[in-house]
């Protein structure tokens, strides 16, 4: 049995213990923020059942951070708050999402080498394809490739059937399929029959809240080995270093509770997997001497730069009828035929989503007009009825103005917070005009009477905080390799949305925790 | 979950209010008012719960709820400082209005009587209970009975199963 400190406890951090604890090995997973409840039926409480703002519901799950633990500062074009995007508690960002969970198609793995453009990955579709599916069994994924003749070829089924389209998804299916524009069902990290000691899913209809559990939360796996004497998590602990001897991790200096008192922990293996703000903010606060100055891995300058974000645009379609939007999921009828189009280069692809959702923004605007009786609010809500959610989710290229560095303010122990850069560049302009047109040509085909998509400036993350910590072939460009080891410092792994070297138009939180099991895999072998 | 029945008295109850000329007015000009942000949490008395399950009554006009209404009070008072006392104050306020006439008639009487007591309230409140009371009891309408009234199965947020998503729309409205 070997000594592994994974930092961070989100759904790469959580997967990777889950593997090792099972392999044997014993586990110390470090968590700046506290324990949530799960299933999270208090956060569904607060945030949907309770909530009376759709888009802005009252977020006491996870409670906030003392202040000096948790902060970032950005400049740039990003009009919300990233700190407020990053959720710090056990089980991260997946405590708090919609699950959409496809692989990326094979040729997201070669941009450079197929279009021209970005970074290849050190790794193909077909060797992490078995990981694929050894992830869509662990997060129990909802799914069928029957449908979808833009998705990568598979060597198995999805472990659970999908869910199937809705009434008006079937009438929007066909118009779409007429003018030439294809969409298909979604695969989603949301079981749709009892699974895994998970429940199937009920259809609330707030999957980025699910008070069941059958989306899918990484705290379910930590439940499976909570009990193991093997796993020991420490919430409220923030790390502030990796301690290097002789070339190799050995250690991490932490402050249990968020106390003064700071302790060591000495581990075989130490793992960063808390995002690509913080994994990036703790290599580049463990600098010392010699190649390690300008912080650990960062030989090759590549330490917080290729900050990458999704370009999400949510627009609506408003039609001269109703369409009764917000029946089901909400993730259904999805199009990925936009991710790879022809002559990409100058511009990026995009998904288009056309979810069985409520138009959040619009029942929004009525419920703040303050109708004063039941039968007005009724009344203003009936032009709701012919809208319907039309969301983009672009890809984004990193650029010179897109990075994370260490020139914030200070936190309570004297640490710099993670300063972060974001200004759109050309790429991403281009990418947004194209996006528009799509949009324009789904209305024309749906015999919408409106669409209105945001302006560039307006768009949303996604949360999904990529790059800084680049995978590639070498030191002399790269932080990591395939499996997250960093290149110069043995003993070392940097998991995670943090490791990826493009921005794809696809989500990537699948790929993230089949990257994971694979390291998980790997790091197993070499401990035995 | 409403029936149809239920959704016919209630049109019915609200057209009546209507006509009879006891809309709600509103009591701010120009300032948008704000909810308390400060004062004890704790849980709510029973007394003081049925007179806010009455006000949800009266704005929303249903004569039978289906929302969490009763959830949604109780966890503002015991999350959100301030509403405990605003939740109380008002309570307070509706016995104190209802004199002689006694507080059965806040939570029994006619509708038309209901909205009267409650126009008078909110009229010497100087706006205190438009929004924790007034705006987010319709709030909260309009996140969940709101949709059974206007159709929907069931509201977002609560269970719906997995096939009436897939059925047309029992109104026939989506085509």
């Amino acid at each position: 049995m070997k000594r592994v400190a994974i930092v961070g406890s989100g759904i790469v951090g959580i997967t990777i213990a889950y593997h090792l604890v099972r392999s044997g090995h014993r586990v110390d997973l470090f968590e700046n923020g506290p324990e949530v409840p799960y299933p999270h039926t208090p956060q569904f409480e607060a945030e949907v059942l309770y909530s009376t703002q759709f888009s802005a519901p009252l977020a006491l799950f996870p409670p906030k951070l003392a202040p000096g633990i948790k902060g970032v500062t950005q400049s740039g074009d990003y009009g919300r708050s990233l700190d407020d995007e990053r959720i710090m508690c056990v089980g991260g960002q997946a405590t708090r999402w919609f699950g959409i969970t496809p692989r990326l198609q094979r040729e997201s793995f070669k941009p450079r080498t197929l279009h021209g453009f970005g970074t290849d990955w050190p790794i193909s579709y077909e060797e992490l394809e078995p990981y694929y599916g050894l992830a869509e069994r662990h997060l129990g994924i909802s799914g069928s490739n029957e449908d979808n003749p833009f998705a990568a070829p598979r060597s198995e089924p999805f472990p659970l059937p999908p869910f199937e389209l809705g009434y008006q998804d079937l009438i929007f299916a066909e118009k779409l399929k007429s003018a030439g524009i294809v969409t298909h069902t979604t695969p989603q990290a949301r079981v749709r029959n009892d699974h895994d000691g998970r429940p199937g899913c009920q259809n609330y209809g707030s999957c980025e809240r699910c008070p069941i559990g059958a989306r899918y939360s990484p705290n379910h796996h930590l439940e499976l080995i909570r009990e193991s004497k093997l796993l020991q998590v420490h919430t409220r602990s923030l790390v502030r270093r990796i301690i290097i001897e002789n070339g190799r991790a050995k250690g991490i200096a932490y402050h249990p509770d968020h106390g003064p008192e700071q302790k060591e922990h000495r581990a075989d293996v130490i793992i960063i997997a808390a995002g690509a703000i913080e994994s990036a903010r703790l290599l580049l606060l463990s600098a010392s001497g010699g190649i390690h100055r300008d912080g650990i891995g960062n030989v090759s300058g590549q330490v917080g730069q290729n900050f990458g974000m999704h370009h999400v645009f949510w627009g609506e379609l408003t039609f001269d009828h109703p369409v009764m939007p917000g029946r089901a999921g909400p993730p259904t009828l999805l199009s990925h035929q936009f991710t790879e189009p022809p002559g990409r280069r100058q511009f990026g692809g995009t998904t288009i989503e056309m979810f069985d959702g409520m138009p959040y923004g619009s029942i929004d605007r009525i419920v703040a007009k303050a109708p004063a009786t039941g039968r007005e609010a009724t009344e203003a809500l009936q032009p709701v009825l012919s809208r319907r959610p039309l969301t983009m989710n672009a890809e984004t290229i990193p650029g010179p103005d897109k990075f994370v560095d260490l020139s914030g303010p200070k936190d309570r122990f004297g640490d710099s917070f993670a300063a972060i850069t974001y200004r759109l560049n050309d790429f991403d302009r281009e990418t947004h005009a194209r996006i528009n047109v799509i949009a324009e040509n789904i209305a024309h085909a749906l015999g919408a009477e409106d669409v209105r998509m945001p302006p560039v400036e307006q768009f949303w993350s996604g949360h999904h905080h990529l790059g800084t910590c680049k995978m590639g072939e070498g030191i002399r460009d790269s932080v990591v390799d395939s499996f997250g080891a960093v290149h110069e410092t043995a003993g070392l792994y940097v998991c995670g949305g943090a490791a990826f070297p493009t921005v794809t138009p696809l989500q990537p939180t699948l790929t993230m925790v089949a990257l994971a099991i694979r390291s998980a895999h790997r790091i197993a072998e070499e401990l035995i | 979950m409403l029936t149809r029945r239920a959704m016919a008295a209630w049109l019915a109850a609200a057209g009546s209010a209507v006509a009879l000329g006891v809309a709600w007015k509103h009591f701010h000009h120009g300032d948008v008012p704000k909810p308390p942000t400060s004062g004890p949490t704790g849980e709510l008395d029973e007394a003081t719960l049925a007179i806010l399950m009455a006000t949800a009554h009266i704005l929303t006009g249903l004569e039978k709820l289906g929302g969490p209404y009763a959830g949604y009070f109780g966890f503002q008072a015991l999350n959100r400082p301030g509403y405990l006392g605003v939740y109380r104050e008002f309570a307070e306020a509706v016995r104190h209005q209802a004199g002689e006439q006694g507080v059965s008639t806040y939570l029994r009487g006619s509708l038309d009587d209901r909205w009267s007591l409650l126009e008078k309230i909110e009229s010497l409140s100087e706006g205190r209970f438009e929004v924790p009371i007034h705006r987010e009891t319709l709030a909260l309408f309009m996140q969940t009975d709101v949709w059974v009234v206007l159709g929907y199965d069931g509201w977002p947020g609560s269970p719906r199963g997995l096939d009436a998503y897939r059925r047309p729309f029992r109104s026939g409205a989506s085509s």
